[in-house]
């Protein structure tokens, strides 16, 4: 009798034809969530941004992946007026996917849809919240932009706001975004897969890729498995203990990072946050627990950020060096053994392992004396927890296990988040001096331009590192990805944030 | 009879708003989802905005208020997360959980008829012992952990089934298969007690003295009543799916309601927490009430309250 | 018989176990599982603890049956080196603790309820079993989540999660045979004769539940082992540095291709647990026949 194993087999065997009979140039690529919306408006979240940017939607400008920066793409070139205005270049011969081209009025109205706050898109939310922004038309190929106040890096702000046609709805949220990329949208399966394909009518170069998918899966071996087996040509975020010699590990944005709260002692001490620093073999980790091509971080962004500072030593492995601080803080009748927590986002995937690195690292500690605790907490109840205005009264000193991403290109927006006492989460020196000093420093560095910025912010991380000692350096993450044989592609320190499948040829 | 199904739905309803105040509640002492909207570094000036905006800043009872009076209207608000109304998402995800639970109950409570009467006609013969203990065995397993273990031995190693997803029959043979097994441990533990002892029953008795043939009494006098009590552990059972449906559709990427209330409590998507629970729990109650009428129409000496 | 009188009482007891293994060896192995895993939760933690939270980056990753760099490295080791076979002995004690006062909570809640939703039908009884209603018809584990939310997650509002997510059950069952065993003959007949209710509930009502609470309660204690996992699965639960087998499943979920022991021993310690509590249920279940508890009750209510 042929029963159902037998036509489960032919139905398999066809199935496995069908995939392999699979259009030529069209690639699946599994990332870890599923969008929840399909809008310019929300193209700073990872899960929708990554299908969006670049390949859909495209702004004036472009971040350089590598050096930091402003690049051209709708914009060819733009320069600043005395007056602080900038003035922005049209590109030529752009038209958006519903047919109409590219011009003044449509970057106007870009721009006023986006920074409404009624609809309070993360271009608003991230960028330009408390900036005053009008947008004019000069001539048919030109924009002037106005700020209030002036912007010295409005260049690089522009790339968070997608340029989006006319017939976009003006108030509400879109699932069918229309952009100028070189992809259009084509379809969004009731949170199965987002569905690209080639846009004909594209300005720039055709792209290799005809047609792409983008699918979802939550376990890190799931995805992997799926290009294993062929379902996927593209899977993010590998885990370290699934990553095999032919993945690709490629430097991200992100830096791993345990924040001291120096509100409590015994923080308020230089010494004790040394030697927290001192006494984690971070080294030692690399390899056996992170992945072997972790680089050990000195600062809070990672080198390919503008104001990123080269010139920062390490505090190396030193347990001698770290008890022998500790004892002197002793001696100074510091509360050096007052048990002392460290919080973490549960289930968090900075680290695959993240349980396994917490406990390293505790270890280390307890070996030059301090007593840590780990205690995970839920998204919700972390976020909560690290805000100042929530910190309660006579609570243990604490630790923050976190990580910091700066897909921006450009170190202000992670010293004046990180490190200015406007936000309510940042890290701050010790006395009311030190912070209105730092303060000062970090408001010069956001209102200067060219090397001087440059130099403030590489100024402000070396304070940071050296006389503040702000917290515990851990490593500049990498991420892991797996690519199928049948194409190539080479991530960049955005492929968090963005897949530009322009990028993606065919081998 | 007819007052019986009418107080039984009246008593679902009451159910139903003590559930959803309680979850409303619940959920907004589970904190106040601004901080996990927006990123760390964003300003308190933009924070604050946005709370008020979204209405997070007023008083609960307020806003209990406003959800009622919207509920009376049917409109169960808009999602935070997904920007739109959140019973749209729910009708979305609605078919591949029911399609889950479609498959799996069927197939469970088949399979354990099948093995529970097996084992009962030769208790603690041998294969009582293996059938039972391998159900047992199966049902005690953690779930995610059958999953993770099923992919990788049949998509990966074996290649017999694709890894996860939808779009063929084939992608729904793991998933079912790991939330049969669940509930299917439990039926073949009922089915076959109640076998055992309705075989052991005289009229049963007399019928094999007589010499009928044991499958004849087995498939045509013991079944029928072996089956009533079965039936009303199945109806529970389907109720209690959803608890492996959330744990199936994160792995499997399955886009189901399981995982949508996940979703919807990790994120404080309120107003999708409230819609997805409305929905599930006017099907379980429907589920559950359809099984106490039917328990009393077999039973009528029963009386459910 | 001679011979017997002449066999010393404690051979006569090893005769009684052969006996038993012989007849019924499921039975005895999973007594004798359980005694093992009981002796586990009360020593383990205060000799294994310390050894298993040792991190030796040298021992790291050692599959199971090595026996270097000791013989506790039988069972393997994770990547920070601490040995699989001391991490659940360690944390056994946890894991048993959790589920038995998680479950004894919630069976002492729910067959007090029960029992009064099943001796009274009045308002009070209406409002516990629309409650309970209300409760089942919520997945238990989005409960525990939604609960372990508000307040902030530790062990003991673990159990209270876990407790509360058990409820339920225990009042419907309760409440169901409560009133079946209501409406028997002789039970009626006690309160017409003007019975205290506390007293019927005393002399009637328990002895007669207690068959079916027992096996209720052998599979509840399975099931909440299994739901603790869950958590840990979710990220909610049991939390590293604590460590429960649940958890340690959890963990071990990431290396199930790599090194496939660290959920394994874990998963089979739940696993045997689980089927041996429902073996020596099933069989107590037919060692408290119904019919002779009833003998004994009526034999005793004549006195």
């Amino acid at each position: 009798m042929r029963g159902l194993p037998f036509y489960a087999a032919a139905f398999g065997l066809a199935l496995t034809a069908s995939s392999l009979a699979a259009d030529a140039g069209e690639i699946t690529i599994v990332q870890p969530a599923g969008p929840q919306t399909m809008d310019a408006c929300q193209a700073a979240v990872s899960s929708t941004g990554r299908i969006l940017k670049l390949n859909v939607l495209e702004s004036l400008t472009e971040i350089d992946a590598i050096n930091g920066g402003a690049i051209p793409r709708l914009a060819t070139s733009w320069e600043q007026d005395t007056d602080g205005s900038w003035l922005f270049k049209l590109r030529q011969g752009v038209t958006f996917h519903d047919g109409t081209p590219l011009t003044p009025e449509a970057v106007k109205y870009s721009f006023e849809r986006m920074l409404d706050p009624a609809l309070s898109c993360d271009a608003y939310v991230f960028v330009f919240s408390g900036i005053t922004v009008t947008v004019e038309a000069v001539d048919e190929e030109t924009v002037r932009i106005v700020t209030d106040p002036v912007q010295p890096i409005l260049p690089l702000m522009a790339e968070a706001l997608p340029i989006v046609p006319l017939s976009t709805p003006r108030n509400e949220i879109t699932r069918t975004p229309i952009g100028t990329g070189p992809y259009a949208f084509a379809n969004w399966d009731t949170q199965t897969s987002v569905t690209l394909e080639a846009y004909e009518g594209y300005w720039g170069d055709k792209p290799a890729v005809t047609k792409a998918n983008f699918v979802w899966r939550e376990e890190a071996s799931v995805r992997g498995a799926m290009v294993d087996v062929g379902e996927a040509d593209i899977a993010l975020s590998i885990g370290e203990q699934d990553s095999r010699e032919s993945d690709v590990v490629f430097q991200s944005a992100e830096m791993s990072r345990i924040k001291i709260n120096k509100d409590r002692p015994p923080f308020d001490d230089l010494r004790v946050r040394q030697a927290l620093n001192y006494a984690i073999d971070r080294q030692g980790l690399i390899g056996t627990l992170v992945n072997a091509n972790l680089q050990l971080a000195n600062q809070v962004v990672g080198p390919s950020v503008f104001g990123y500072n080269p010139n920062l030593g390490q505090y190396e492995y030193n347990v001698e060096k770290a008890k022998a601080l500790l004892d002197a803080a002793r001696a100074d009748g510091v509360p050096v053994d007052t048990p002392i927590r460290m919080i973490s986002i549960s289930g968090s995937s900075t680290f695959s392992n993240q349980d396994e690195v917490i406990e390293a690292v505790i270890s280390m500690w307890k070996q030059v004396g301090l007593t840590v605790t780990n205690e995970p907490l839920e998204m919700g109840l972390f976020r909560n927890s690290i805000r100042r205005d929530n910190f309660e009264a006579g609570r243990a000193p604490t630790l923050v296990f976190s990580n910091h991403d700066n897909t921006t290109g450009d170190a202000g927006m992670s010293v004046s988040s990180r490190y200015h006492s406007s936000n309510m989460t940042a890290d701050l020196p010790v006395g009311d001096d030190a912070i209105k000093a730092m303060d000062a420093l970090i408001d010069s560095g956001m209102a200067a331009v060219g090397e001087e910025r440059r130099a403030i912010f590489q100024e402000i991380l070396r304070q940071q590192h050296e006389e503040v000692v702000t917290e515990v350096w851990m490593f500049q993450m990498v991420n892991i990805i797996r690519v199928s044989d049948r194409i190539a592609y080479e991530p960049n320190a955005r492929t968090n944030a963005v897949i530009e499948l322009s990028d993606i040829s065919f081998k | 009879m007819l007052q019986f199904i009418l107080r039984r739905t009246l008593s679902g309803a009451l159910s139903l708003a003590v559930l959803i105040t309680l979850i409303f509640f619940f959920a907004r002492l589970s904190g106040n989802p601004t901080d996990l909207y927006l990123p760390q570094d964003v300003s308190e000036v933009v924070r604050n905005q946005i709370a008020e905006e979204r209405g997070f800043n007023e008083p609960v009872l307020t806003q209990f208020g406003k959800f009622l009076s919207d509920l009376s209207r049917g409109d169960l608000g808009q999602s935070l997360r997904f920007a739109r109304p959140a019973i749209d998402v729910v009708t979305e995800a609605m078919p591949t959980t029911l399609t889950l639970a479609a498959l799996a109950i069927p197939i469970a409570t088949v399979l354990a008829l099948i093995i529970g009467s097996l084992a009962a006609m030769r208790p603690d013969g041998v294969f009582d012992r293996i059938a039972t203990g391998t159900s047992l065995a199966a049902s005690a397993l953690p779930d995610f952990w059958l999953a993770i273990v099923g992919i990788l031995v049949f998509a990966v190693s074996l290649r017999w089934l694709p890894t996860s997803g939808m779009g063929t029959p084939l992608h729904w043979v793991l998933p079912v298969a790991i939330l049969v097994f669940r509930p299917l441990g439990i039926l073949v533990q009922v089915f076959r007690t109640s076998m055992i002892s309705v075989l052991s029953a005289d009229y049963i008795r007399a019928a094999q003295a007589k010499g009928v043939r044991q499958t004849t009494i087995v498939m045509r006098h013991a079944l029928p009543n072996a089956i009533i009590p079965m039936l009303m552990v199945v109806a529970y059972q389907s109720a209690g799916i959803l608890n492996g449906a959330i744990v199936i559709e994160v792995i499997f990427g399955l886009p189901g309601v399981g995982r949508l209330m996940l979703d919807s409590i990790v994120f404080r998507d309120f107003n999708l927490l409230q819609a997805v629970v409305v929905v599930t729990a006017v099907a379980i109650f429907a589920v559950t009430a359809l099984a106490d009428v039917l328990h009393a129409l077999i039973d009528p000496r029963i009386n459910h309250g | 018989m001679v011979e017997k009188n002449v066999v010393a009482p404690s051979s006569q007891k090893l005769i009684a176990l052969l006996w038993f293994l012989r007849h019924q060896p499921g039975v005895a192995l999973s007594i004798i599982y359980l005694v093992l895993v009981a002796l586990a939760a009360i020593f383990g933690s205060y000799f294994f603890s310390e050894s298993a939270s040792i991190v030796n980056f040298a021992s790291r990753n050692l599959p199971p049956l090595s026996l270097e760099p000791s013989w506790n490295f039988i069972l393997g080791s994770d990547s920070l080196g601490r040995p699989t076979l001391d991490r659940l002995l360690a944390a056994a004690q946890p894991t048993v603790g959790i589920t038995l006062t998680a479950v004894a909570i919630g069976a002492t809640v729910g067959i007090g309820l029960g029992l009064v939703a099943g001796m009274r039908s009045g308002p009070l009884s209406a409002v516990i079993m629309r409650f309970t209603d209300a409760l089942m018809s919520f997945p238990t584990l989005l409960l525990a989540i939604l609960l372990l939310y508000v307040v902030k997650s530790s062990i003991g509002t673990v159990i209270v999660v876990l407790a509360v997510s058990r409820v339920a059950l225990f009042i419907r069952v309760t409440r169901a045979e409560t009133m079946e065993i209501r409406s028997r003959v002789y039970v009626t007949a006690s309160q017409a004769i003007g019975a205290p209710i506390s007293w019927i509930t005393r002399v009637h009502l328990l002895p007669t539940l207690m068959p079916t609470l027992v096996t209720l309660l052998a599979v509840e204690i399975a099931f909440t082992m299994l739901a603790e996992s869950s958590l840990s699965f979710i990220g909610v639960g049991v939390q590293s540095p604590g460590v429960s087998w649940g958890l340690m499943v959890a963990q071990g979920r990431d290396y199930l291709a790599t090194q496939w022991w660290l959920a394994f021993w874990p998963g089979l310690a739940i696993v045997l647990t689980a089927m041996s509590l429902i073996v020596l249920a099933d069989w107590m279940k037919t060692a408290l026949d119904p019919r002779q508890k009833w003998r004994l009750q009526s034999a005793e209510s004549n006195k």
